[in-house]
């Protein structure tokens, strides 16, 4: 039997990535013990591969439609390939003072990056379920990477029985599934019938496990000590590269796969949003460490993006979709920031004065805040604007102006973080020297931020094409 | 007879127990790592008993793969737990109080 290398052509992003990951590490085992650096940049050169793999993959499905790639996956996968490079730049620094660099660091962000194209291209609950497995072992074991952390190991472990939980309702809402529709495929659950009482648990089982990967009220419980405990070069994976695996599962299994109880999801995703919304950004205000700010402004991010999902249609997701790549941009490049104070835990303080120590690394915070305020002519503003403009056309208004009030609430810890930075003496007076990767892509990071914000048509086209004409 | 009732009946009270398990235990990090055990378990119920009542062969492979994530993440929970120990010289759930969420 001949393989034909062109059969596999959707799976080539999925090939790259399984192959690059035992060559990295064979590598790193036999030089990147004493210089993981060089793991470092093997690994950098072949995210560029599997990123220029995500391009030129063909659409179509595989393995009798398990396994489908089309261009909301290879826009989640482009992205997730860029966000966990972007990871893999910031994270060094911080890991060695952790004592944490070694080579398992970028091996295990890549099997989570696989888990996220696993996901992204799911077609049936199995290829869901396992992509959504890979992505969450590797990130528990991501957590715990500092081993003799008490607090690293204590957040791995809420991670991991949380997680488990999460995953647990939903295979249980999965089983449902299978059993009311005879099939493990999410083109042929959808033809499930919304009357049965059946289909109510299923879709409720399943919204938690949802709920639970995204870190939404009242499953977010884990989110801020998960994003505080492990080193901050672990946070900033975690908070960028699982939100995409987020929205394809929300896409994949409650657009597609549950299409037929749509109402009564729709209503529970309504509560979920708001209330994300609302205790999110209160909790966020009280916060005095950066990484825990960060966390409650997530929850309130994902509020804001469930937002898009429930005004659903093509329009609404794709403002969904928007809003999540954004998000996770903005995301990347404010922990780029925190990790490049030099301090481990970050409190808030430690921002103080950052103008007079590296006003570049400053200005690049101002964007990252103001776009994550909202404010125009940056890309969090359009992201926002996006998310209102459906909500608002389809008639659900009040859900609108709560969402705006939240914003502009929202608004004061970003304003107290520039007030820290530019308008307080330094605690230490010594500039900061960020090593020249660092600064390239965190003023990349910013950059990219006015430039999408100023000139958004081939992104949101992008997005709109991932929802087809609908 | 047992039908499919019957199996669903007790897929779903292993379900609860395992739910149960994980919140209203205060004790011991071991026992919420056998309760998720029996929350997988008890979805592999459902799947088998679906598959055979719908005489469709692939629920009963998805046993077989959650069977296999199970043992992985059983794995790594343990693992989690002797770095735990390490650093705390304990297991109970209640001593785990460093961070606030």
């Amino acid at each position: 039997m001949v393989i034909d290398l062109a059969d596999w052509a959707p799976l080539y992003p999925e090939l790259a990535l399984a192959l690059l990951i035992p060559v990295l590490m064979l590598l790193d085992l036999a030089v990147g013990r004493k210089r993981p650096l060089v793991t470092q940049a093997v690994c950098l050169a072949g995210l560029a591969v599997v990123g220029w793999t995500c391009i030129v993959a063909a659409d179509g499905g595989m393995f009798g439609g398990a396994f489908v790639m089309d261009s909301l996956a290879r826009l989640l996968k482009f992205a997730g390939v860029l966000l966990s490079g972007l990871a893999f730049v910031y994270a060094p620094r911080d890991l060695r003072e952790a004592g944490a660099l070694r080579g398992e660091y970028f091996v295990l962000g890549l099997f989570a990056l696989l888990g996220v194209f696993v996901t992204a291209s799911a077609g049936s609950l199995l290829t869901l379920y396992l992509g959504l497995e890979l992505l969450a072992l590797a990130l528990y074991t991501l957590v715990a990477l500092q081993r003799h952390s008490a607090l690293a190991a204590e957040a791995a472990m809420k991670y991991f029985v949380l997680g488990a939980i999460g995953s647990g309702a939903m295979l249980y809402g999965m089983s449902l599934l299978y059993g009311l529709s005879g099939s493990l495929l999410l083109s042929e659950t959808a033809a499930l019938a919304p009357e049965s009482v059946g289909a109510y648990v299923a879709a409720a089982l399943v919204l938690t496990g949802v709920a639970f990967k995204l870190g939404a009220v009242p499953f977010h419980q884990w989110v801020a000590d998960v994003y505080e405990g492990p080193p901050l070069g672990v946070a900033v994976l975690l908070a960028t590269v699982p939100k995409l695996a987020s929205f394809a599962l929300i896409v994949r299994l409650l657009v597609d796969g549950i299409s037929a109880s749509q109402e009564q999801w729709n209503l529970l995703l309504i509560v979920m949003a708001v209330a994300s919304l609302s205790l999110g950004t209160i909790v966020a205000m009280a916060q005095t460490q950066a990484a825990r700010l960060l966390a409650w402004a997530a929850i309130a991010h994902v509020g804001f993006l469930l937002l898009g999902v429930v005004a659903g249609g093509g329009e609404g997701l794709s403002a969904a979709l928007f809003y999540t790549l954004i998000y996770v941009l903005m995301a990347a490049g404010a922990f780029g920031v925190v990790i490049a104070l030099e301090k481990q835990a970050a409190p808030l303080d430690s921002l103080r004065g950052l103008y007079r120590r590296h006003p570049g690394m400053a200005f690049i915070m101002l964007l990252i805040m103001l776009s994550m305020i909202g404010i125009p002519p940056l890309a969090g503003f359009l992201a926002k604007w996006q998310v209102l403009m459906v909500l608002v056309d389809q008639g659900l208004t009040a859900l609108a102006v709560v969402a705006v009030v939240f914003a502009v609430v929202g608004a004061y810890y970003y304003l107290r973080i520039i007030r820290l930075m530019f308008m307080e003496a330094p605690r230490e007076q010594e500039p900061l020297k960020p090593g020249w990767g660092t600064s390239v892509m965190l003023g990349a990071n910013g950059l990219a931020l006015v430039v999408i914000g100023v000139w958004p048509n081939p992104l949101l086209e992008l997005c709109r094409a991932a929802f087809g004409p609908g | 007879m047992i039908g499919l009732a019957h199996l669903l009946t007790l897929s779903t009270i292993l379900f609860a127990i395992a739910v149960c398990g994980i919140f209203i235990n205060r004790r011991s990090v071991i026992l919420l790592l056998m309760c998720v055990e029996l929350l997988l378990l008890a979805v592999n119920f459902n799947f088998i008993a679906f598959a055979y009542f719908l005489g469709d062969l692939a629920g009963q492979v998805f046993v077989f793969f959650i069977l296999t994530v199970a043992a992985a993440e059983a794995a790594i929970g343990l693992a989690i737990l002797v770095v735990l120990f390490r650093n705390r010289i304990s297991v109970n759930v209640e001593e785990f109080s460093l961070l606030k969420g």
